[in-house]
């Protein structure tokens, strides 16, 4: 009986020691295409991805989508003029930034163009400290802009009713290396912005 | 004999819960500033946590010569919102503040949390209720 307990408690012990590996998931829909490749025709299944896009960004540069292929990086929409929930989510954004050593690439879209131009957005960006770094803040056609919002689902639209006359939901959308959706987080929740830095790291690790 | 001894240990009981719900109560009863619930709700998301603002695109409000010299003015201040610059600490803002809707007494509690935990000088001397905010409203509407 003793022995019996005694290696029940072992195998329990050892069992706490392996602990399964932490996973981020994939977001969005699986999409299945046909391929060939050397008269073999297979089928291959992808991972749903956001629409490519190129906008210019607060140095007056054009930064694309394919640009930050091979590298994990985080998408949010915002505007200058916002009063209320940018402000807080560009604080969890510097969070984020310092969080990183060589950081994830940061990319602020507005949905503001016509009053974020170029140097509205570089003025933002210096203002907030953070021109000269791996953050890029966007601005280009509008209807390209909300075209590229509805397919991270962020929920952007102009509203003359709440303030500063735009809505939109202050989620961070992180994209891996290979252009898939892995996450959305509440921008303007700390702790879901602490998740996201500890799923961006468990992204680096992939 | 033993019955005696029994009816004395009975009172332990009461007691010891008596004991128990006055320590958890003194333990749970940490006083928290009704204005801070509200500064925390409605000001820190952009004016941070302990009044530091944020980089340069939000201005500190802790201990700023600004809260002070505008502390009577900061009741319409807040109510109709900022759209204008405004220098605190030798430092230009723009960044536009939206009005925030608060009632007479929400924004006595306020104050009174900015006066005492913002600035190291006080700016009153007294507890601002919500007679003090009206009279202050109505001031800076004439």
């Amino acid at each position: 009986m003793f022995r019996f307990v005694v290696v029940l408690l072992s195998v329990l012990l050892l069992s706490a020691c392996y602990t399964t590996p932490e996973k981020v998931r994939v977001i969005g829909e699986k999409i299945v295409v046909k391929k060939s490749a050397k008269g073999d025709v297979y089928y291959d299944t992808l991972s749903a991805t956001p629409p490519s896009f190129c906008f210019t960004n607060h140095h007056g540069k054009s930064i694309c989508s394919d640009d930050m292929k091979g590298k994990i990086w985080i998408c949010d929409f915002f505007f200058t003029h916002c009063p209320s929930i940018c402000v807080k989510m560009e604080r969890n954004l510097l969070k984020v930034n310092s969080a990183f050593k060589d950081g994830p690439h940061i990319v602020s879209i507005s949905i503001d163009p016509a009053r974020d131009s170029v140097s509205a957005l570089l003025a933002y960006a210096t203002k907030l400290g953070v021109a000269n770094t791996h953050w890029d803040f966007l601005t280009g056609e509008k209807d390209s802009i909300y075209h590229v919002a509805d397919h991270f689902l962020a929920n952007a639209a102009e509203d003359p009713n709440s303030p500063g006359g735009f809505i939109h939901d202050g989620n961070f959308i992180v994209i891996d290396a290979k252009g898939r959706i892995r996450g959305f987080y509440n921008g303007v929740d700390e702790v879901a912005v602490d998740k996201m830095i500890a799923d961006i790291k468990l992204l680096q690790n992939e | 004999m033993s019955k005696q001894w029994l009816t004395k240990l009975m009172i332990f009981p009461p007691v010891l819960a008596l004991l128990f719900f006055l320590y958890m109560s003194f333990v749970n009863s940490s006083y928290e500033h009704p204005g801070r619930v509200i500064y925390y709700s409605k000001c820190a998301s952009c004016h941070g946590d302990h009044g530091e603002g944020t980089q340069n695109l939000v201005p500190p409000l802790y201990n700023t010569v600004f809260l002070k010299n505008n502390f009577e003015t900061l009741p319409s201040l807040i109510l109709n919102g900022m759209k204008d610059s405004v220098l605190v600490e030798g430092k230009w803002y723009n960044q536009p503040m939206y009005p925030i809707q608060l009632s007479s007494v929400e924004m006595a509690n306020l104050l009174n949390f900015m006066n005492d935990s913002f600035l190291v000088e006080k700016k009153v001397d007294f507890i601002i209720n919500s007679a003090w905010v009206e009279t202050q409203i109505s001031k800076m509407s004439k």
